[in-house]
């Protein structure tokens, strides 16, 4: 096992083929409806879509907190350092989840505990995860390290404050802190930026660039952000509709998207620089996830559908060599062109 | 935080004035106050007396402040019917009271924190489902009437406990029981829905994430927060709960402040209805304060405000 | 463009099929107990052979019919003057849902309409109308209840000043609260915008928005009722003899709990049963009106 995690060509984090329903009073909700990614040890990948597109479901499959017993994982394979997550009881998944995975949430004010010190749901961390033959040292110790990590100026000080006491960019500090505390191989991190103020952003993508480096750490990020997906991200993955649409490096996405629904989605982003002009807009709205349309998720949106798309649901297709992959039946070839 | 308190000591004080007034004028009210301070075969001239004494022959408003007057200095006048100081009468059965309540509350309180969280934590279970009747029962029965099936039932059939009085904790066991059921039913659904919505919370979430097991999830995330709310409640329950002694203490023969104002009632000794009501609204306003710090204790927002 | 639709047209169907499989939970052995007890009120005269003032000492205490020693002439047996506890337990109804509609009416109107203005005009009005239920609610009602039962006398006319003068407190500020987040709206707006006189806005377009609250408010507050009607007459402060009132019947059998338990147990249960009907409904109404106020 342990070989097989540092084999380089073995991903940390293999999903194949993953759905995970929602039974609801009136039909079953395909969150997330088949899809595959591997995200590399020390890589950080973006996901990105529309709220609602499956993004945080994913993210709830991998850490096994699927909403029971209305939400379950139907189909497919989670496969983290080698070891298979899908159908592991209980205790077994708690062992990994916060320890060898870890996930930071959007809002850190109602995601901390109010009524706790900082100092407290720090070291929940290491409390529930002693590992075998690590050298025995005061709780305390190792919380004030890991503060010191996160860039917390006098950890000491701010041991025994409380959430509230805090400013939003020190929260997320905080709750980057409880990820990073039990030296997880992975975190995923949903949307933590939301509520931050830009200046606050620049500095904390700045953090998450250095924990990766200095401690070899994967991170899933989920936004739906693109300008902070190209900043921090080197691979990226499209979500629409609970599918992946369209997959690669950054600089190949960001050049030449290939899917209708990741051009539109570029367009939208206002670019510095770029000549004035109308904001491009998707029209329509995003399915609603019980009463799909046959086909291709995207279609009803889509101006350049054809018969086949309403009919038949796109394979993901390679793109170029480098690992560009889309699910569309006619993908664009062509660079975006931002003075289009 | 002082603020707050300095507040809520006002508001408090404004009761204590409030209930003193209805009181006073309660008194004046049903009729001859000397009559009530006086035993039947008093004379004119005691009338006169008394009349005099206790400012009688001087305007309302002037009564009334002579009357707090000596009601701060614990002066109620005499009860006819004990013949001591109405204050004394009543500080005398004060313990029991208290003793009562106290333990009808623990038992409450007991209840609510564990039935409350388990059913939240699995709504639709077998533990929620016996936990909501046991609530609407609880909110449907009479305290008196749980009262006198008990003795029935454990006094009268089984002869496992004393029916009335007070001495050692078998005594006390019924009495709580019965004053303390309508309170847990209530905290138990209010712990329940406030549990409920804790749980749905972010700060959940991320410790679920954390890895951290579910029994702390619940006791110590959970419950923490899920028990401001309760504590509220508990805090407006002690007017329930000493509401609820007075029919408690009748029922058991319990000697305590309720029976004795219901007795005065019917004995017409009013000293000691003032008295005693006046002791009732202090306990009151009392547990009402301390739930307000023991909130500041458990909520650090609060400690912190200005 | 046509996919935009499909949710809203979704949710609407759903909403539908709730409301009908909600209409069909109705609480219905609520609804039955409570029709017994109204027509038990009601008939009272014409659901019994014997009179209510008919007392025989020498069948007193006679156990109900299924008991040894008990008749088919007293089917709940008789208490310790010899009186039949079923027919006393009819009358009995009158009393419970007289002092219930009553003191429920009365302190719902006037709890009403003063958290109506106390919240539409706000002010001096709402300070001295919200500073006297701040200082009630910090009194303990039976302490209340107990002083004026002393002061005005025992008796039916009594015990509904006392429950009126304490429960309009829990209306006025239900009534505050909600005209606060009604007032707040467009249509509101609107009206004052238009020239309406404050009368007619209260009563005509915030009143009607605000009447479900305050009904669920009444049907819960009506088992309260009874049960602290049931308390005063058991301490003798309620209806005074010989009229039957559940909670005094409940005090007689209280000294013959020992040797004839039926004489407490019924009346218990006539107010239990009862009372939890209205509870269940309550609780019924407010998960159908009322789903935000749920459980609290």
């Amino acid at each position: 096992m342990q070989d097989q995690a540092t084999r380089r060509p073995e991903p940390l984090l293999v999903v194949d083929g993953l759905k995970t329903h929602i039974e609801t009073r009136n039909g079953v909700v395909k969150a997330v409806d088949g899809i595959s990614f591997s995200v590399h040890q020390g890589e950080i990948v973006g996901l990105v879509g529309e709220s609602g597109c499956g993004k945080t479901m994913t993210s709830l499959s991998i850490m096994g907190l699927v909403p029971a017993p209305s939400g379950r994982i139907v189909a497919g394979s989670i496969r983290f350092a080698g070891k298979e997550l899908v159908g592991l009881g209980e205790r077994e998944m708690r062992a990994i989840r916060g320890r060898d995975i870890s996930m930071m949430l959007q809002d850190p004010l109602t995601s901390l505990n109010p009524v706790f010190t900082i100092g407290n749901q720090v070291a929940e961390s290491f409390i529930f995860h002693r590992r075998k033959g690590e050298a025995p040292r005061s709780i305390k110790d190792k919380v004030v390290e890991v503060l010191q990590r996160v860039r917390i100026a006098s950890p000491e000080r701010f041991f025994s404050s409380y959430p509230h006491q805090f400013s939003g960019g020190m929260r997320q500090r905080v709750s980057a802190a409880i990820a990073i505390a039990p030296q997880p191989k992975l975190m995923i991190a949903d949307e933590p930026m939301t509520a931050l103020d830009v200046t606050t952003q620049a500095q904390f993508l700045q953090l998450l660039r250095q924990l990766r480096s200095e401690t070899d750490l994967s991170i899933i990020y989920i936004t739906h952000d693109l300008g902070v997906v190209a900043r921090l991200c080197s691979r990226v993955i499209v979500m629409y509709a609970g599918h992946i649409v369209e997959s690669g490096a950054v600089g190949a996405i960001y050049k030449s998207p290939a899917h209708p629904y990741t051009r539109g989605l570029m367009n939208s982003v206002p670019r510095l620089g770029a000549s004035r002009g109308r904001l491009f807009q998707i029209e329509g709205q995003a399915p609603h996830l019980q009463n799909m349309p046959p086909g291709c998720p995207f279609h009803p949106r889509c101006r350049e559908a054809q018969d086949i798309c309403r009919q038949e649901l796109p394979p993901m297709t390679d793109i170029a060599a480098d690992g560009h992959r889309a699910a569309c039946w006619f993908p664009q070839k062509t660079p975006l062109n931002p003075v289009s | 935080m002082y603020q707050l308190i300095l507040r809520r000591t006002g508001r408090s004080l404004l009761a204590i004035i409030g209930v003193s007034i209805v009181a006073f004028i309660a008194v004046r009210m049903s009729g001859d106050m000397e009559r009530f301070l006086l035993p039947p075969d008093a004379g004119a001239e005691d009338f006169a007396r008394v009349r005099h004494e206790y400012g009688l022959d001087q305007p309302l408003y002037l009564q009334y402040l002579f009357f707090i007057a000596k009601a701060v200095t614990g002066d109620f006048g005499t009860s006819w019917r004990w013949h001591d100081p109405a204050w004394t009468v009543v500080v005398d059965r004060l313990p029991a009271t208290l003793q009562l309540a106290a333990a009808a509350a623990l038992i409450a309180f007991l209840i609510a924190i564990t039935v409350g969280p388990l059913s939240a934590a699995r709504p639709g279970s077998w533990i929620d489902r016996i936990g909501r009747v046991f609530a609407i029962l609880g909110q449907s029965m009479p305290a008196f009437w749980v009262g006198l099936m008990l003795i029935r039932i454990f006094a009268v059939d089984l002869r496992w406990l004393p029916s009335y009085g007070r001495g050692d904790l078998s005594n006390l066991v019924m009495p709580a029981i019965s004053l303390g059921w309508y309170a847990a039913a209530a905290q138990t659904r209010l712990m329940r829905s406030a549990m409920l919505n804790v749980l749905d919370s972010e700060y959940i979430k991320l410790a679920r994430l954390k890895g951290v097991p579910e029994f702390y999830v619940i006791y110590k995330h959970g419950l923490r927060n899920a028990a401001l709310p309760v504590l509220t409640l508990m805090g407006v329950q002690w007017a329930a709960l000493l509401s609820g002694s007075v029919v408690i203490e009748t029922i058991f023969a319990w000697p305590g402040v309720g029976r004795t104002i219901v007795e005065a009632i019917f004995n017409r000794d009013y000293a000691v209805v003032q008295a005693g009501t006046f002791m009732m609204s202090l306990i009151f306003v009392g547990a009402n304060l301390t739930v307000d710090l023991l909130y500041g204790v458990l909520d650090p927002r609060i400690r912190n405000a200005r | 463009m046509s996919d935009a639709r499909v949710p809203i047209a979704d949710a609407s169907a759903v909403r539908r099929s709730y409301r009908l499989r909600a209409f069909f939970r109705l609480p219905l052995p609520s609804l039955v107990i409570l029709s017994v007890v109204v027509i038990a009120a009601l008939f009272a005269p014409y659901l019994t052979p014997h009179d209510l003032d008919s007392f025989d000492l020498s069948a007193s205490m006679t156990p109900p019919f299924w008991v040894e020693g008990g008749s088919s002439e007293h089917i709940l047996g008789t208490d310790n003057l010899g009186r039949d506890i079923f027919t006393r337990l009819l009358y009995g109804a009158r009393v419970s849902l007289l002092v219930g509609f009553l003191a429920v009416g009365i302190a719902g109107t006037v709890g009403t309409i003063l958290g109506l203005v106390a919240g539409y005009f706000g002010g001096l009005a709402d300070s001295i109308i919200m500073s006297i239920v701040d200082i009630q609610m910090s009194v303990p009602a039976i302490l209340l209840a107990l002083i004026l039962a002393a002061a005005i006398g025992p008796g039916l006319g009594t015990v509904i000043i006392v429950i009126t003068i304490i429960y309009w407190t829990f209306y006025a500020r239900l009534a505050r609260s909600e005209v606060l987040s009604v007032r707040a709206r467009d249509f509101v707006a609107l009206a004052q915008v238009a020239g309406c006189p404050s009368r007619r806005i209260l009563f005509k377009h915030i009143l009607p928005n605000i009447l479900n609250s305050i009904i669920i408010l009444a049907t819960v507050e009506f088992g309260a009722v009874i049960i602290f009607e049931a308390t005063l007459s058991f301490l003798g402060l309620g209806v005074q003899p010989p009229t039957p009132a559940w909670g005094s019947m409940l005090a007689d059998g209280r000294t013959y709990i020992a040797t004839a338990w039926w004489i407490s147990v019924f009346p218990g249960a006539a107010i239990m049963l009862t009372v939890l009907s209205i509870n269940l409904l309550g609780d019924w109404m407010r998960d159908r009106w009322d789903p935000k106020r749920r459980q609290v």
